[in-house]
């Protein structure tokens, strides 16, 4: 999950323009935010920054860490956070002040993908004087959900790896917007290879193992797997295919159901081959007050399974005179 | 007694409790016929025999009761097999 680290402000914040007309605010220093990221273990990483507004927009480069094999096509539940723990000290006359959120892939605003907007300040907001009132929604939290659509615009432009957020507020007025607080930015994504299933279905596809999959559910026709050095865990595990071959040079397998017809498993020098789960059973448990049998998972599974006893009956001998 | 004659078997009485169905038959020697009662409700309170009609005719019959789903139970304290011989062979 999100892990937390702090880059601090610019040690000599620009000079306020009095004149900014439409202002926005840039990364103070990328450079930081980019290591700070790469410190967080590849994780999705929760970011304090403090920003200063220029008049220019930048875009805070994100590396979530995710790489594209070992996240394959879950596309689901993405959500970029972002909260802005205090936006107040315009120290302007603001109108029409806006905050926008562009995320884009590569780092680039031109290739934005998803594009968020919400107004702070209404247009009719102008006055002639300093902007007084209280600090706008302190905190402002923002949860961004990506499209299922979206996330796949991402992973077609260079994938997760590294992508871009493109923060500005535009605010017209006159004076300058002072030193904001921004606590930013988390990014969530399901974890890798788990989470939602992954379904490959297809005829005849091949999958060579290099140094790793995952998969959750994997139903090819005539489909091959050669694993190299790959394990393959799936879980929950099932495979159905027909005519399939599985070759494992060292591969290990670990699942719980497979289902195929004429299917061939070449088990190299490796690791084991094993079929976990439903191979379930056990010994009988006496309580006088069971209505049922109960089977306990073995295998790596843990857990009951009550089942019934199978058709419990009564004959009596053969009537007659 | 011991002529092996022809029995009608016409009726079932017990004192059947528990809970689910329960399900009862009648088949003779070496299962080539047999017939099924009515299902019996179970109840653990019932406040009387069960009392089952049925048309069975047969040299021997066993009686046969049976749950087939998960957590039924059958508690049975009497049961009388209601029979009459009616024939004393089967025709030659």
């Amino acid at each position: 999950m999100a892990q937390s680290s702090t880059v601090n402000a610019l040690p000599n914040p620009p000079t306020p323009n009095p004149d900014i007309a439409e202002g926005s605010f840039s990364p103070v220093a990328e450079a930081d935010i980019i290591a700070a990221l790469s410190n967080s273990g590849g994780s999705f990483p929760a970011l304090t920054v403090d920003l200063d507004f220029t008049s220019t927009g930048s875009v805070f480069l994100i590396n979530t860490g995710l790489e594209a094999l070992s996240d394959p096509g879950v596309n689901s539940d993405h959500v970029l956070h972002i909260t802005i723990n205090t936006l107040r000290d315009f120290g302007v006359v603001p109108r029409d002040a806006v905050l926008t959120v562009d995320l884009c892939a590569p780092a680039n605003p031109a290739n934005t993908i998803v594009h968020w907007d919400t107004t702070l300040i209404a247009a009719n907001s102008w006055s002639g004087s300093l902007y007084t009132g209280p600090d706008i929604t302190s905190p402002l939290v923002i949860d961004l959900p990506l499209l299922d659509a979206e996330v796949d615009a991402f992973r077609a432009a260079s994938g997760y790896t590294d992508f871009g957020v493109f923060i500005q507020i535009f605010a017209l007025g006159i004076g300058d917007i002072t030193q904001t607080e921004f606590d930013f930015i988390e990014f969530t994504c399901p974890a890798s290879g788990g989470g939602a299933p992954l379904v490959i279905t297809g005829s005849g596809g091949f999958i060579f193992g290099g140094q790793g999959l995952g998969l959750d559910y994997f139903v090819p026709d005539g489909g091959f797997i050669f694993g190299g050095e790959a394990l393959l865990q799936l879980n929950p595990f099932e495979y159905t295919a027909e005519g399939g071959f599985i070759f494992g040079g060292s591969a290990g397998i670990g699942g719980n159901q497979i289902t195929g017809t004429g299917g061939f498993i070449f088990g190299g020098g490796g690791r084991d081959f094993m079929i976990l789960s439903p191979d379930i059973g056990g010994i009988y448990f006496l309580d006088f007050l069971a209505t049922h049998d109960t089977f306990y998972l073995r295998d790596g599974f843990q857990g009951t399974e009550d089942v019934k006893i199978p058709d419990p009956f009564i004959q009596t001998a053969y009537l007659g005179d | 007694m011991g002529q092996d004659n022809i029995i009608h078997f016409n009726a079932l009485r017990g004192r059947i409790k528990g809970t689910g169905i329960l399900r009862t038959r009648l088949f003779d020697l070496d299962e080539t016929q047999s017939v099924n009662f009515p299902l019996i409700n179970m109840e653990e309170i019932t406040g009387k025999f069960v009392f089952k009609l049925i048309n069975f005719k047969s040299q021997r019959a066993c009686l046969e009761l049976k749950t087939t789903s998960i957590d039924e139970i059958m508690r049975i304290n009497k049961l009388v097999v209601f029979a009459k011989p009616i024939f004393t062979e089967y025709p030659g």
